[in-house]
């Protein structure tokens, strides 16, 4: 699965640590799911959503070959 | 609806465990002094008393100390802990070290057995196998239902 979270990080001036506290998880958790290494719980994801102002789809790309 | 432990709730806790902790310190002390009055097993008691205290009057000292003094160091380390990344990593690793484990000490138990001739110890880790399976798979039971 892919995701936008350092585009539109970056996008909006905010640091991985600012990010973290926000979100209530690690920077490393942040910088993991920026690398693609990890896939956020639908709890995580929803409240990412909802940081950023959008909508789950996106912000995470879904793709075919995940399956 | 889900309870969740908050600081206050755990400052509480951990001041309930230094009371308890202190009384367990006291009456542990009281039996040791009284060695030549009390029977063996009630001294033993005593002196499992007196060690539970440390343990209990430290940690929820220390636990108090950071919850009062130290209070962004705890909320980060609580914030680490609670990671749901942290938290994956952790069951995954814990999981890798209990199979690893398992492998081991069976290989040990049978070597005790076997090779060496030890049935005592050979059964011993048996045991302790057959302990941490049991565990393990009421933990899993429990986590189950909760999931």
């Amino acid at each position: 699965m892919k995701n936008r979270l350092e585009e539109l990080r970056k996008a909006r001036f905010v640091r991985q640590d600012d990010l973290a506290a926000a979100l209530e998880v690690s920077r490393q958790t942040i910088s993991s799911l920026e690398g693609g290494r990890y896939n956020p719980s639908i709890t995580l994801a929803f409240k990412i959503a909802r940081y950023f102002g959008m909508s789950i789809e996106e912000i995470f790309i879904y793709e075919e070959e995940d399956r | 609806m889900k309870f969740k432990l908050t600081l206050l709730h755990k400052k509480i806790l951990a001041g309930i465990g230094l009371v308890v902790g202190a009384l367990l310190a006291v009456g542990g002390l009281i039996i040791i002094l009284k060695e030549r009055e009390v029977s063996d097993v009630i001294y033993g008691l005593g002196l499992m008393m007196f060690l539970w205290s440390y343990a209990l009057v430290l940690g929820c000292a220390l636990y108090l100390y950071r919850a009062i003094f130290k209070a962004e160091e705890l909320r980060k380390d609580e914030l680490m802990k609670n990671d749901e990344r942290n938290q994956l990593i952790r069951g995954k690793a814990a999981y890798t070290a209990y199979m690893v484990s398992m492998i081991m000490l069976g290989m040990l138990a049978n070597i005790f057995i076997l090779i060496l001739d030890y049935s005592a110890a050979g059964f011993t880790i048996f045991g302790v196998m057959v302990t941490t399976n049991l565990c393990y798979g009421i933990a899993k039971r429990i986590m189950e239902k909760k999931m």
